[in-house]
């Protein structure tokens, strides 16, 4: 079988770049400073044993900050993915040859992610840490690698779309992280509104369940919803949108799946850039 | 080989090619010239499936472009005239990628890389990075990166444009051994002595029309204003010189220590009988030629003189 040509360029390029050393080493070593200092810091305050919900702390921390450095990491890996081409005079010579636009999108994509990826393999210690002293299992961390994989697959068809739309890599980079923190607040802000409206028109709270269907669009709350699965509680909902007395059928439902429907959605998100970015290259070509 | 019927590209009210018609035959060496911003890009670049046109037909072996441009990418070794290289990539590693843009099997790769570094003499730089290269060698193995594939039909746009003299000697070396391997070549210049020696045909482009079309030596006589002749005699040069003033159709003559030159107002029968009236008159002819015409001056007057 024969390797996306692209994917194999990229890997030798990007990995004999000093900047992607660079990228690589900051990457880990944010991740391992804030994983070693919280577990020194359980280690040495005192207690005579280690302090578990400390632990799952650490853990907590370190998803939040994968997923954050994910969300600022990506774009910068993707944005350059058609307009770098385009700015280094190859773009063309690219669409003469036999390629298909859609195996030069996903070799870009595939490029990109495949980085990414080597990134999270060198940051597992850490959370190996966690899950060797206990209370998390194997499956939450494969789900948290298969839940964040999914969003920078997403991140990075974004990315790649305004990288093919754009003539420039450093304008497609600042929409694309305006398009991703409109998909982190936007949810937010119409549920905030959704709230205000019902509560004047009922004078009651509203169910939980229509800020889970709100917001399974929205990234930063899905990762916090696989938190609390993870975590056993709904403690994170609880404190960001008040607890609810009113846990129906739906709600449970939702509590327990956001994530996994966010997953599917960030899935159909991806196809659909990925197939608009192909198309417009196509264009450009024919 | 190409045939390009009506071809016509519009820019909102801007025509670049307007309504440009030329043949390729196989095998031959087709030298598209014309200023900066004649519409030769623009020509290439349909060509070789990167733009669409607004009307006309640009078929290759009778296959039009637009209906199957996948199919003709096999047939096209496209080199641009402004292209860049990828960082952190050695020459061999280079050539691989773009191998595996046309899929061709990693078993076949090393070879073929080896024979047309060979060609465009870049073995020794193999393992070098491509970003590393002087700009000639860049020309030389873009040029071998578009024979990757065993094309039929090279697009090569403006590949001396940049180049040293010695770069450019190299260059035009390769084009002929590729020549000799029964390539078919358009190649564009903006300067016309530079492709008038290698090239079988010219096509001259000036604001997206064709002027002129055919053998250098075709162009020359049909755009020459004046043929000038130089006749070398062995004696009686004063005779020839009197018979010359006295024919209508001769003008500016020229009494060199040798020899005669005269501006000719006339076709090849009439310079023949001209020829054949000299010798009955008994001037001892030794030599009688057409001077070659300044390729330069041709272009500027096709062109109008304007450099865009």
């Amino acid at each position: 079988m024969m390797i996306n040509p692209i994917v194999r360029r990229e890997a030798k390029t990007s990995l004999r770049s000093f900047k992607m050393f660079i990228a690589i080493a900051v990457y880990t070593f944010l991740i391992y400073i804030s994983g070693l200092a919280y577990v020194k810091g359980v280690i040495s305050n005192g207690y005579t044993g280690l302090d578990i919900s400390s632990l799952s702390f650490v853990y907590v921390l370190l998803i939040i900050l994968q997923f954050g450095m994910t969300a600022v990491l990506i774009p910068a890996l993707t944005a350059g993915a058609i307009s770098g081409e385009r700015e280094r005079q190859t773009l063309d010579i690219l669409l003469v040859t036999k390629m298909s636009t859609v195996s030069i999108i996903l070799g870009k994509l595939a490029s990109s992610i495949s980085l990414f990826i080597l990134m999270m393999v060198a940051t597992l210690p850490v959370f190996g840490i966690v899950f060797f002293f206990g209370g998390v299992s194997l499956i939450h961390l494969l789900t948290l690698e298969i839940y964040i994989t999914v969003f920078a697959v997403m991140v990075g068809s974004i990315g790649i779309f305004f990288s093919t739309i754009l003539k420039k890599t450093i304008p497609a980079m600042v929409v694309t992280y305006i398009v991703i923190g409109i998909l982190c607040i936007l949810p937010i802000v119409v549920v905030a509104i959704y709230e205000l409206y019902t509560q004047r028109l009922y004078l009651s709270s509203v169910s939980g369940a229509s800020v889970y269907i709100i917001n399974s669009i929205n990234p930063a709350f899905s990762i916090l919803n696989l938190i609390d699965n993870q975590m056993g509680s709904q403690r994170i909902m609880g404190m960001l949108f008040g607890y609810t007395d009113n846990v129906d059928m739906a709600l449970l439902f939702l509590q327990k799946y956001t994530y996994i429907i966010n997953i599917f959605i960030n899935l159909g998100i991806t196809a659909l850039f990925t197939f608009l970015s192909s198309k417009i290259l196509r264009k450009s070509r024919d | 080989m190409l045939e390009i019927t009506n071809l016509v590209k519009k820019y909102g009210n801007f025509t670049a090619v307007d309504n440009l018609s030329l043949k390729v035959n196989k095998g031959s060496i087709y030298g598209f010239v014309g200023p900066n911003g004649a519409g030769k890009t623009t020509t290439m670049k349909i060509i070789s499936g990167l733009l669409s046109s607004t009307s006309g037909s640009v078929k290759i072996d009778g296959v039009e472009v637009s209906d199957n441009p996948k199919a003709l990418r096999d047939k096209i070794g496209y080199m641009p005239d402004f292209f860049g290289v990828y960082d952190n990539l050695r020459v061999s590693e280079y050539m691989d990628f773009y191998a595996g843009t046309y899929y061709i099997p990693y078993k076949d790769r090393e070879s073929l890389i080896d024979n047309l570094l060979e060609l465009v003499d870049l073995s020794h730089k193999k393992d070098s990075y491509v970003d590393s290269l002087s700009r000639g060698m860049k020309q030389r193995l873009c040029l071998a990166r578009s024979l990757i594939h065993d094309p039929q039909l090279l697009i090569l746009d403006e590949p001396a444009s940049g180049l040293d003299p010695r770069a450019r000697v190299e260059m035009k070396e390769i084009l002929r051994q590729l020549r000799d391997m029964g390539k078919t070549i358009i190649i564009s210049s903006h300067i016309l002595p530079e492709l008038a020696e290698m090239c079988t045909e010219i096509g001259i482009i000036d604001k997206g029309k064709l002027s002129a079309q055919g053998t250098v030596a075709e162009i020359m006589r049909k755009l020459s204003k004046k043929r000038f002749i130089n006749v070398k005699v062995l004696e009686n040069k004063e005779k020839l010189v009197k018979i010359l003033s006295e024919t209508p159709y001769i003008s500016d003559i020229t009494e060199n220590t040798d020899d005669v030159e005269f501006a000719f107002d006339g076709g090849d029968v009439k310079l023949a009988e001209f020829l054949r009236y000299i010798v009955s008159e008994e001037v001892p002819v030794v030599s009688f030629k057409e001077k070659e015409g300044n390729l330069e001056e041709i272009f500027m007057t096709i062109t109008g003189g304007e450099e865009k």
